[in-house]
């Protein structure tokens, strides 16, 4: 999978590159319009990271360009403006998705998953870890072959994990992408404590080969 | 207040005294006029009637009813000596023919007959009655007031509006300007000076402004932008540093500087925000059903309050529809359902009421016995107890949006209940 990382801020684009390095994803970078530009007249990729405010103009310059060459890569506008006319306008220029700064890494690995699957037509729709596979579109978790019956929140939990295996998971930031933005503030996670055990409990008992392990008592990590 | 307006009124109570100034003055200087000729006229009757009595001719009657009349008689040395050989005084005399009492000029002359005896000549003149005067006068002068008056006002509706419709047309243009949004430039054709002026300076002026505006916004932007990528930076780095195996201790500590990070990040968005409703960035209106946002806010907040054991009540009086920014409809109500449950009692047992009417929105809810400080609870950063994570900010934008939408927010403290209410103006 290769992705272009389109960011003027040299330390940002080294963390992210880093990042994406790790997910193991052949990444390439460009710092301004110009060389991305230059980038995708050239090469393909799977997905295209692009901040919006560059030296030399804006990415959605970009996003116009690759209208124009009529090419099919997935893009993701990150950007610091966080802005509705800038989401609108990036969007109806056929971004994919829009992460506004600063972001969770975890969730810029789940976005990109996200996308790329999404530009696969056609192609295997269905998330595989191990033994563990998830077909989205139906809903439908199984483990090596048997279907595994699972609610609606323990399904969210699951599937919210699966994007961002490996990578640790703070529990706010789980109760908020699985019940909405009030749940950061919240003073008690029981709620979550009691969806991950019947979900861990089920996991082990179907014999999956990955476990979402606590860490300490700060969030929580899938691992295979 | 129009111009025309303050010039007539100016003009016409400035008129009134130079007008009663003047009638008083013209009628001192009338009635002086007067009694000098009166006085000249008896002088020389006087002067004919000793002349006559002199040299023993018929004398004049003595009283011929309305005209003058007069009387010699003799006087003592001493009487002579100690007055005025000539005295004129005003008197007002009972005219028994008419039977009314009229006002009269009296001369008393003093002189010596032929063979030395002091006589006096008394010579009484009926005069113009002054009130009639002063009566007429005034009556005049009232008419001549009014008619100056009116004479003024036509002139002034007429020459300073017509004189003057450059300025309203300037003033029209002024109410069309919008910061925001590119005007057309000043048509305002004039010969006069100040007004060619005039419109050179609002013209340069509403464009500096404009780019003082312009520059002010991209620097907020920038300013955001600038600050978000080293918080993200930050972010990423510790992110990175929490995939790998850190002890409990050094994981606990990235942990804290995250939830600092994030907090960062959020007080920058906000004072984005209101920067954004400061500058009135949010200017689109439309009709927005206050009832319907309020359900919505409340089923995303429902886990929160359960979860705060806060007990929510709706009491629906009407369904008002609000014309404002829809975007700013949204944070105004999250705001402050928000900060109902933050602020509610820790230990469960809170409470919540949320009262829609058709011209208020109030929250009432439970929580610090204390009543905040009503002064100061709507400004920037004002944290009531330093609570950790408020960013001080949530009421401050509540203010600013309700400012910008023609609401006002008010805070009560009732019967041991925080109660903020949102009302149109």
């Amino acid at each position: 999978m290769k992705i272009l990382l389109v960011e003027d801020e040299p330390a940002l684009q080294e963390v992210v590159r880093a990042s994406l390095e790790k997910e193991r994803y052949v990444v390439e970078v460009a710092d301004t319009c110009i060389s991305a530009m230059r980038k995708v007249n050239a090469y393909a990729y799977d997905c295209i990271l692009l901040d919006i405010m560059l030296p030399d103009g804006s990415g959605l310059q970009l996003l116009e360009h690759l209208k124009k060459l009529q090419k099919q890569e997935s893009v993701i506008i990150i950007s610091a403006k966080d802005s509705l006319d800038d989401k609108v306008a990036g969007l109806e220029l056929g971004a994919d998705d829009y992460l506004p700064k600063p972001f969770h890494l975890a969730e810029l690995h789940a976005r990109i998953r996200s996308v790329i699957r999404r530009g696969q037509r056609g192609g295997d729709l269905n998330i595989s870890i191990g033994n563990l596979t998830i077909d989205p579109d139906k809903h439908r978790v199984s483990v090596g072959g048997q279907v595994l019956d699972l609610g609606r929140k323990e399904y969210d939990i699951l599937l919210y994990f699966v994007n961002r295996r490996g990578h640790l998971v703070k529990k706010e930031v789980l109760a908020e992408a699985v019940w909405g933005d009030d749940m950061d503030q919240a003073d008690n996670y029981d709620f979550i404590y009691a969806q991950l055990k019947n979900l861990r409990r089920k996991l082990a008992s179907a014999g999956a080969e990955v476990e979402i392990k606590t860490v300490y008592g700060f969030g929580y990590k899938l691992v295979k | 207040m129009t111009l025309t307006t303050r010039i007539i009124r100016r003009v016409s109570a400035f008129l009134f005294v130079v007008l009663t100034l003047w009638s008083v003055l013209f009628y001192l200087v009338m009635m002086d006029e007067i009694t000098d000729e009166v006085d000249d006229a008896i002088d020389l009757y006087a002067e004919n009637v000793i002349t006559r009595y002199l040299a023993g001719k018929e004398l004049p009657d003595t009283d011929n009813g309305t005209n003058n009349s007069y009387h010699i008689h003799q006087v003592t040395e001493e009487y002579a000596r100690s007055h005025p050989h000539f005295s004129y005084t005003d008197e007002t005399l009972y005219i028994a023919d008419k039977h009314e009492a009229e006002p009269a000029r009296v001369m008393k002359t003093i002189f010596r007959n032929a063979t030395g005896e002091w006589m006096e000549l008394t010579v009484i003149t009926p005069t113009i009655e002054k009130k009639d005067l002063m009566e007429s006068i005034a009556y005049w002068i009232l008419g001549l007031y009014l008619a100056v008056v009116l004479t003024i006002i036509v002139v002034n509706a007429w020459v300073i509006r017509r004189s003057m419709r450059p300025l309203y047309r300037l003033l029209g243009w002024l109410d069309r300007y919008n910061i925001n949004e590119q005007t057309e430039p000043i048509d305002n054709p004039t010969t006069v000076t100040e007004f060619q002026t005039l419109n050179e300076a609002i013209q340069r002026f509403s464009q500096r402004n404009r780019e003082l505006f312009e520059q002010q916004k991209r620097f907020i932007g920038d300013a955001s932008h600038e600050l978000q990528t080293p918080i993200a930076i930050c972010q990423n780095r510790l992110e990175m540093l929490c995939d790998a195996d850190l002890t409990e201790e050094q994981m606990g500590e990235v942990f804290k500087t995250l939830q600092t990070l994030e907090h960062m990040s959020e007080l920058n968005r906000s004072l984005l925000l209101l920067s954004k409703i400061d500058n009135r960035q949010y200017l689109d209106t439309i009709p927005v059903d206050m009832a319907s946002l309020i359900s919505q806010t409340q089923s995303e907040y429902r886990r929160m309050a359960i979860e705060r054991k806060v007990k929510v009540t709706i009491g629906e009086d009407a369904r008002p529809v609000w014309t404002m920014n829809p975007t700013l409809a949204k944070v105004l109500v999250h705001n402050l359902y928000r900060n109902a449950l933050v602020h509610n009692l820790t230990e469960g047992d809170g409470e919540l009421h949320i009262y829609i009417g058709t011209r208020e929105i109030s929250f009432t809810n439970t929580g610090s016995p204390v009543a905040l400080d009503r002064e100061h609870i709507f400004d920037r950063f004002y944290k009531e107890g330093g609570r950790e994570g408020s960013s001080g900010l949530g009421l401050a934008i509540v203010k600013a949006i309700c400012d910008t939408s023609g609401l006002v927010v008010g805070y009560d403290f009732v019967e041991g209940r925080h109660r903020f209410g949102v009302s149109v103006l």
